[in-house]
């Protein structure tokens, strides 16, 4: 198993690679020369060239590439264009938003996908297992911006019921230390600020919720289905055991073993999906400050935010690949 | 060669399990049609597909002078079934025009990414040693970004518009394609049809294009389906974020991006029923694609 892990780690340092290439790539996608086009209205040749030369836009492209993975690897990943202020500070600052939508949302997909998935799974063929499975594929079919706007309107501005915008309400004396609120105000013991952050996150993290918990719900019955045909449940119930015992003990514990990597997968399509579902709630995170940042051609932003994201992503599959592995004594690596 | 056409032809295997006097193809419709929600699914897509074709040749629309601010965001009613939008506009005329902008990238940028997808994959999987590495590699790192997220940052720095967003939903959609059609090869290339076709002297391309390429295509089917509908939602999360279709194109996306604003006033036909739109186009792809794989594959009908 150490092995393995040490193997598996070492594979993901060309991937890093590869997407650094692809990152460091977007800024040469800019359409014509690239220093005019950040500046806009304020280009002077002079201004052009200042840019080009802060940027290292002058050198041979392959220098140009080892200046970037050079500053990337000392955590610089760039500075803003518009505001000046160096991007990995504002990520970090930004981030805590985006994890604690992004937790909340997998955790209610879990909580709701798999019982969903192991109804269908054990009623195959019902009206239940019928309805579940025509609603994860309308879940997967949800434009999740359109869903959050309807969630809004509906419950925050027909009902009343819930708040559509930010962490917590304006004007209140708060102060989050760590910037995961939920945390923060768990620590200070403010129970009032912590019910006023749980009621802003109900309406985002349910959109955001939508998809992976389709997909959740897809791969338990799929997952369920296979595991309750093997012989050894049948065993199990040929021993006279009850449903629930055979469904719980016996069943579930290898049925979920593929959905751990289906809940890894989806981090990547969590935190794109962030961008849309900030944007909507005014959701101080990363997502809205990347759609905030194409707004105002901040390159740097976008170039740093997707780098980011990226590594995120590609480091959270490893580690969903070797918790794969150290809970599934089955599979032998080595 | 006319004789070791048909010979190599004649050892073909079957793919589809199907009734004597019956084409694989007829077969697979046959399981398809059974499906009362593959039926949905072919429905609905159909019917989006035909609101794309017809609308626009039966109906003269112009953005750019649709505007009357005299009924700005009137509540659905007889005149206008779907209500009108900020700048006055119907909003069921707007839906209608929509699918032709919607449907059509998604179709188009799916066409581009099966095309060179496919062909790449089928390229790795057949030369095979360092061509395939380089490739499957690039694929790899395609595939570590989240889909949105690439596309976004594409467009992003490429430049807003249709043009830019249909290469974008391109680029990100090529690496399944890829690697379902480099599995495909991997698969068929060692079995005997393949090799006895070579034995009579087929060409290299001859055995890709004649005998592997089509008996990779039942998964590439389902594959384009699916990446169709993926591709719809994409249009329109680019369209929302103001990066796809440019005001006042009529576009599912750019309209909510347009009435966003408007939730709060309670005006909810605004963004109802561009979202809807979206849903439910969205939704026929993928029950369609999902009826497809049980009907084109029988190894998997037992799920």
């Amino acid at each position: 198993m150490r092995n393995y892990a040490i193997r598996r780690s070492f594979t993901v340092i060309p991937v890093l690679l590869g997407v650094s290439v692809l990152v460091f790539s977007f800024i040469h996608m800019i359409p014509g020369d690239p220093a005019s086009v950040m500046l806009g209205e304020k280009a002077t040749p002079e201004r052009a060239d200042a840019v080009r030369k802060q940027l290292g836009l002058d050198r041979p492209i392959a220098e140009q590439y080892l200046l970037y993975i050079g500053k990337v690897v000392r955590g610089d990943l760039g500075v803003s264009i518009v505001r000046g202020d160096p991007v990995l500070p504002d990520i970090l600052r930004r981030f805590p938003a985006t994890v604690e939508l992004a937790v909340t949302a997998i955790m209610l997909a879990l909580l709701a996908g798999v019982p969903i998935g192991i109804v269908s799974a054990v009623w195959r063929g019902s009206v239940v297992d019928s309805f579940a499975r025509v609603w994860a594929l309308v879940g997967v079919s949800m434009p999740i911006f359109w869903l959050g706007l309807m969630l809004a309107w509906i419950f925050g501005v027909e009902l009343r019921w819930l708040p559509t915008g930010f962490r917590m309400e304006a004007g209140t004396s708060f102060q989050p230390i760590t910037n995961f609120v939920i945390l923060d105000t768990v620590l200070e013991r403010d129970w009032a600020a912590l019910v006023d952050a749980l009621r802003h996150l109900v309406l985002p993290s349910v959109a955001l919720a939508t998809i992976p918990l389709a997909v959740i719900a897809r791969m338990t019955r799929a997952s369920m289905l296979e595991t309750l045909s093997r012989d050894y449940i049948r065993t199990a119930q040929a021993k006279g055991l009850s449903g629930r015992v055979v469904v719980l003990h016996h069943a579930l514990g290898n049925a979920l073993l593929p959905v751990l990597t289906v809940i890894g997968l989806q981090v990547g399509s969590l935190l794109a999906g962030a961008i849309l579902t900030e944007t909507i709630f005014s959701w101080p995170g990363i997502g809205r400050w990347v759609y905030e940042s194409i707004g105002s051609r901040d390159y740097a932003i976008v170039q740093g935010a997707s780098l980011f994201i990226a590594v995120i992503v590609v480091v959270v599959n490893m580690l969903t690949d070797l918790l794969y592995a150290a809970v599934d004594p089955r599979i032998k690596y080595d | 060669m006319g004789s070791a056409t048909s010979v190599a032809a004649a050892i073909e295997p079957v793919v589809f399990p199907a009734a004597p006097g019956q084409s694989p193809a007829a077969a697979a419709w046959r399981r398809l049609i059974a499906s009362p929600v593959a039926r949905a699914g072919l429905a609905m897509a159909c019917g989006f597909l035909l609101m794309a074709v017809v609308t626009p040749a039966v109906h003269r629309y112009d953005a750019g002078t649709d505007s009357d601010l005299g009924s700005r965001l009137r509540s659905p009613s007889r005149e206008h079934p779907f209500g009108t939008d900020s700048l006055g506009r119907d909003i069921l005329v707007r839906v209608l025009h929509g699918a032709r902008v919607s449907l059509g990238l998604g179709v188009s940028s799916v066409a581009v990414a099966a095309c060179l997808g496919s062909g790449l994959g089928l390229v790795a999987g057949y030369v095979g040693r360092r061509t395939d590495l380089v490739l499957m590699f690039c694929m790899d790192i395609l595939l570590a970004f989240p889909g949105t997220l690439l596309a976004i940052a594409i467009v992003a720095m490429i430049g807003p518009g249709l043009r830019n967003s249909l290469l974008a939903i391109s680029i990100v959609a090529i690496p399944v394609y890829a690697r379902i059609s480099r599995a495909a090869v991997l698969e068929l290339r060692h079995l005997e049809f393949v090799t006895a076709a070579r034995c009579l002297g087929g060409g290299d391309g001859r055995l890709l294009l004649r005998h592997i390429l089509p008996n990779s295509l039942p998964p590439l089917i389902v594959q384009t389906t699916l990446a169709i509908a993926f591709a719809i939602l994409e249009t329109a999360a680019l369209g929302f974020l103001g990066l796809g279709a440019q005001p006042p194109t009529a576009e599912w996306g750019a309209m909510l991006a347009d009435s966003y604003k408007y939730f709060t006033s309670g005006a909810w036909w605004v963004f109802f029923f561009p979202g809807a739109a979206i849903m439910l186009s969205v939704l026929g792809f993928n029950l369609l694609g999902d009826g497809l794989r049980d009907a084109l594959d029988p190894r998997l009908r037992s799920n």
